[in-house]
């Protein structure tokens, strides 16, 4: 479900890399954190390292988790917290296409969720949420059971739910 | 643009941009979705109608791997030696690149590198220094971005100011304006990159804070 593209690995091949899946890691950082001047900012940091670092081969779906991961420590930082709110960009964003929810995760709901789970729920919350993957593409994605991921989701609408009703 | 939701499971935003690329492979089962779902047909077009550039990617050289810096450094010869030097080499990767990118407001990751001239060569990021040696520096950071930078020269616990204080205008390899020679031996070189023109008396106490400094070995 989840399937892998080419995959690249020298330095220039990273930057190959950057020019062909750039814009859609920026587009997915920007569902995060909602300006595109933060999100590309993400992106360029990411690839600047993996250059340095000389990194193994990547794939859109592992620049993904990365993508994900690195805009969550931008939402969890309180201070870039107030600038995100401030840019923040809703309007120009996609509206949600799942059917089961009608949830916004905007910034402010979103970090406030951060701050109640950790890395694993943080990471479905996106990729179920912001990314709208299956539980099958999430399980495919992060390596772990459809059974898990379900339970993950359900633990991330129980907090969703407790923040909505003022109980956070 | 449509707002309404998928009717089913959308296609995800992953998956899309695989589409898009074309690197996903049951794309006929996403696009016999995106047929029928107006919801995901703009999503998708959303991706393809994307024209929005791509800032650059500033250069960054990659090191090169240990061994081949091991070979370098002792001319391919000398393979057996003591074993505690090779993890000590192991363990401290000398890694130029990331070290030289620095983080400013107003201008984002700047890339650093030292040019150095001897007797018309040019090397960049050496680590060696001759008093006859020629230096510059160079800037590389996201056009539309600005940052001050000042050039300090660490010997002897003094400190040494070669370049006025400037503030560049970002773009691919900016050369700083002027050029200095190190003399009198080895020094710590240091290039400070900072939203207002730095503090000459904080560097000169030794804060180092914004800077990316290189030990340069006399020679």
């Amino acid at each position: 479900m989840s399937p892998s593209g080419p995959a690249v690995a020298s330095a220039s091949d990273h930057e190959v890399a950057y020019q062909r899946y750039g814009s859609a890691l920026v587009r997915k950082a920007e569902r995060i954190l909602r300006n595109r001047e933060d999100a590309v900012d993400v992106v360029q940091t990411l690839f600047t390292e993996l250059i340095a670092r000389r990194e193994d081969a990547v794939d859109l779906p592992y620049l993904y988790r990365a993508v994900t991961n690195r805009a969550l420590n931008v939402v969890r930082d309180t201070r870039s917290r107030t600038r995100l709110l401030e840019r923040e960009q809703g309007a120009l964003l996609p509206a949600a296409r799942l059917a089961d929810s009608t949830r916004v995760v905007g910034v402010d709901l979103l970090a406030r969720l951060c701050d109640r789970l950790d890395t694993a729920h943080r990471e479905v919350l996106v990729a179920r949420y912001l990314d709208e993957m299956t539980q099958d593409e999430i399980a495919s994605l992060y390596g772990v059971s459809r059974k898990t991921v379900g339970k993950r989701l359900a633990r991330v609408d129980a907090v969703a739910a407790e923040l909505a009703g003022g109980r956070a | 643009m449509t707002a309404a939701a998928c009717s089913g499971e959308p296609v995800s935003w992953l998956r899309l941009e695989q589409l898009a690329l074309a690197e996903l492979t049951d794309a006929a089962a996403a696009r016999a979705h995106l047929a029928r779902c107006p919801a995901c047909a703009a999503a998708f077009a959303r991706i393809t109608d994307d024209a929005r550039p791509l800032p650059r990617l500033a250069p960054v050289v990659a090191p090169a791997p240990w061994w081949k810096r091991w070979q370098l450094a002792t001319g391919g010869a000398a393979l057996v030696v003591a074993a505690a030097v090779v993890l000590l080499m192991v363990r401290k990767p000398d890694d130029l690149s990331e070290r030289r990118t620095v983080r400013v407001k107003g201008a984002g990751a700047v890339v650093v590198t030292l040019v150095r001239e001897r007797a018309g060569a040019i090397a960049f990021d050496p680590v060696e220094v001759r008093p006859d040696d020629r230096w510059k520096v160079q800037l590389t950071c996201d056009p539309g971005g600005a940052a001050w930078v000042d050039v300090v020269a660490y010997q002897d616990g003094q400190a040494f100011f070669p370049l006025a204080p400037r503030r560049i205008a970002c773009g691919n390899s900016v050369v700083v304006p002027g050029a200095f020679r190190i003399t009198d031996g080895g020094a710590e070189l240091c290039v400070v990159l900072a939203p207002e023109a730095p503090d000459r008396a904080r560097l000169g106490a030794g804060d180092r804070r914004g800077a990316t400094c290189t030990t340069l070995r006399a020679r």
